[in-house]
């Protein structure tokens, strides 16, 4: 399976022509082309439509391409499943994920489209996001509901809604959410994004939130505006003496591999399975990032 | 009620896309198509031709259409004329000035 | 961006597209049915208005110009006329704008500078009604002189009919044109009845339906309020006359355009005095026609709705032909009648 990065998703609005066309050239690692909260109601048949088309024809290079479809509790869900699916996204955002039986549901009409179209198995990926009390109660569940399920999200301005919080900028309110779906998704063994911070001109406060989901432990964050993605991609690039540690770790594997050695050591400390993971991550970042 | 008037429309005015209106009738015969496009001498042909397209996928024969342009993409020129039809299609029939 | 749309019946919202308006030199104008606001950050950035069929108090803030924001605006706008079934749209905007909106596909009609341009989109404009004109054409090749006049006729009266007989005999041809919009106590429907049959006796009057290129809401919406400053009426008159000329003269071989004297109504006389200075230099020669007089008085619609309203039938027998009398007798005419006693409407 691709290992790929996901240090931002983009949202695009699903009705927005120019700004569909133009998703793939403001260098996010993923976007998410919205049928949901971006597009009013009476134009939601209008923007299904519009992505199908753009999955169809317009080529986004290496960029994950993500439709966020309505919640299958909705009159559009469904719909939507059955027509994008058959463009073959690389993911669905499903939003308001409540419990296993809404991720299981999305599969069983993912595999029924992968079957009639001819695609590979399990090649759509399910990214749920968790936007509600129960959603959050359930998120185990949830997480391990399929095998699709790739990334997990979280809508912060329906869930604090939910649970009677105050929305903050500086967002403590989101403690539990975040370390929750986090403990969850590394359960699983799956990527976590944190959600969106709504303020597209303040550069600093972005910034500074995302260094905090990153030390909490996140893969990446979800952006509104292209002037966002940058500063992210910042943040989540390593820096010059986590990569050299990183390779001396790399390093170290390989001189044991040579001695024949079960046991690998550095600077006099043990590495272990999950240290190793991580150089491996730091070198992608790097990479990514153009600064390996 | 069968045979009246349904009117549909998609897309908007804002640059890249393109605004369709559509028009079944029972007077019509034929595919009409009207297009206004600021590229109209250079693309005009080729946009008429995807819209005939993808009536012809519908299985569109008689229709009338027009097509305000700014500057759409030929996939979006095909997403909203769908989208107009299949408005018009769903709609109980035309309210007529 | 967020899309607001404004409750135009409470107060405060209405106020803040005032001010914002007023910050662009632009008024809020009155018969407005529905507004629509785009805020960024809570702060309105622009904003756009329908009133019938008209889209106008189209408004950006200068300093977000080219943000692609007034296409923003007039989309929604269309989405929303389009719900109501209207297919055609008029923009009502001043000349220095008219390039931002034919760059949005619209098609510019005319201009009275300084102020008024007048602009359209959509399904069935000037030029279908100007085909549809065209099937009225009753020009034989000897006929010179042919005559235009536009009358509301609320009701039909010997004022009316004396204008009418006045231009049919000095005319080969005569264009009969009634105002199309329903801001009159007569509807449109009855008003053309009784003016078809008041004219049937002059074989050589078209009486045709003025649609809504003559003085309709989206060429003279002032026409129709009860009260407008004089330099916003001349205007709008203006723009009304530029139309006439430069595509129904044309289009009906009109050289002549037959106007009643109006000394009742101010709105009425600033629109004659606008067509008589604008009119000639287009190959129209204007007659300004005394009204007809019955004892010393001159014989008005408004006059006529005044004795409906106290109901003095017998009188209003004096001033309009048999046949509008015979129908204010009617069972059919009741509702009208009625409407006409309970109302303070100008027209």
């Amino acid at each position: 399976m691709k290992k790929r990065l996901r240090r931002t998703a983009l949202y695009i609005p699903g009705n927005d022509p120019s700004m569909i066309q133009n998703a793939g050239i403001f260098g996010s690692d993923s976007i998410v082309l919205d049928l949901e909260d971006a597009v009013s109601v009476d134009e939601k048949d209008s923007a299904r439509l519009l992505v199908r088309n753009a999955l169809k024809n317009i080529n986004y290079g290496d960029t994950e391409v993500i439709v966020r479809i309505n919640s299958l509790f909705t009159p559009f869900g469904k719909e939507d499943l059955e027509v994008i699916g058959r463009v073959h996204p690389d993911g669905i955002r499903l939003p308001k994920a409540e419990s296993a039986q809404d991720i299981q549901e999305v599969d069983s009409f993912l595999s029924r489209i992968e079957n009639e179209e001819g695609f590979e198995e399990n090649s759509i990926k399910i990214m749920p996001s968790i936007e509600s009390a129960i959603g959050l109660f359930n998120v185990f569940e949830i997480v391990r509901a399929s095998n699709r399920v790739a990334v997990i999200n979280f809508g912060a301005e329906d869930y604090t809604s939910d649970i009677g919080a105050e929305r903050t900028k500086e967002g403590k309110e989101l403690f539990d959410i975040r370390t929750r779906i986090l403990l969850a998704a590394r359960v699983v063994g799956i990527e976590v994004q944190d959600s969106v911070f709504a303020h597209a001109h303040d550069i600093e406060g972005l910034i500074r939130e995302t260094k905090f989901i990153k030390q909490l432990g996140f893969d990446g964050k979800s952006v509104i505006h292209p002037a966002q993605i940058e500063p992210v991609h910042q943040v989540f690039t390593p820096t010059q003496e986590e990569i050299n540690r990183a390779k001396r770790i790399i390093l170290a594997i390989e001189e044991a591999k040579k001695r024949k050695s079960g046991v690998i050591s550095l600077d006099g400390r043990m590495i272990d399975a999950p240290v190793v993971a991580k150089a491996h991550r730091i070198l992608k970042y790097a990479q990514a990032a153009g600064v390996l | 009620m069968k045979d009246q008037i349904k009117i549909g429309q998609a897309g908007t005015l804002e640059s890249s896309d393109v605004l369709v209106f559509v028009r079944f009738s029972p007077l019509q015969k034929g595919i009409k198509i009207e297009l206004e496009s600021p590229s109209e001498k250079c693309f005009g042909k080729i946009i008429i031709r995807k819209i005939e397209e993808t009536l012809n996928l519908l299985g569109i024969k008689n229709i009338y259409i027009k097509a305000q342009d700014r500057g759409a993409l030929d996939c979006t020129i095909s997403a909203r004329v769908e989208t107009a039809v299949k408005r018009a299609q769903k709609s109980i029939g035309g309210k007529e000035e | 961006m967020d899309y607001q749309v404004i409750d135009i019946h409470n107060k405060s919202e209405r106020e803040e597209i005032i001010k914002f308006l007023q910050t662009l030199n632009l008024k809020y104008e009155n018969n407005i049915e529905y507004t629509l606001a785009l805020l960024e950050d809570g702060k309105i950035v622009g904003t756009g208005s329908i009133s019938g069929k008209v889209l106008k108090c189209i408004a950006v803030d200068a300093r977000k110009q080219g943000e692609g924001i007034a296409a923003k605006i007039v989309s929604r706008l269309v989405q929303e006329q389009f719900k109501k079934g209207r297919t055609k749209n008029f923009l009502f905007t001043s000349p220095d704008k008219v390039n931002q909106f034919t760059g949005l596909g619209f098609q510019l009609l005319a201009l009275a500078e300084p102020s008024y341009a007048l602009l359209e989109m959509g399904i069935d404009g000037i030029n279908q009604y100007l085909q549809d004109l065209q099937k009225y054409q009753l020009i034989e090749n000897n006929q010179k002189i042919i005559s235009a006049m536009v009358i509301n006729a609320n009701p039909f009266t010997l004022g009316h009919q004396y204008l009418v007989k006045t231009a049919s005999m000095e005319s080969d041809v005569v264009y009969l044109f009634v105002v199309r919009e329903d801001k009159s106590l007569f509807p449109f429907e009855t008003r053309f009845s009784l003016i078809k049959q008041g004219c049937k006796e002059f074989n050589n009057v078209k009486v045709m339906d003025g649609g809504d290129y003559i003085i309709s809401n989206a060429t003279f919406p002032t026409y129709f309020s009860r009260e407008s400053e004089n330099d916003i009426v001349t205007g709008q008159a203006a723009l009304d006359a530029r139309i006439f000329i430069r595509y129904i003269v044309p289009t009906l071989k009109i050289n002549r355009r037959y106007l009643g004297n109006e000394p009742y109504c101010g709105t009425t006389s600033i629109y004659n005095k606008v067509l008589k200075e604008i009119l000639p230099s287009a190959g129209v020669k204007v007659k300004e026609i005394s009204r007809f007089e019955i004892e010393g008085k001159a014989v008005s619609a408004s006059s006529v709705r005044e004795l409906i309203k106290k109901s003095k039938f017998t009188e209003i027998q004096k001033l309009v032909p048999s046949s509008t009398y015979l129908f204010l007798i009617s069972e059919e005419a009741k509702p009208i009648i009625n409407k006409i006693i309970a109302s303070d409407s100008r027209h």
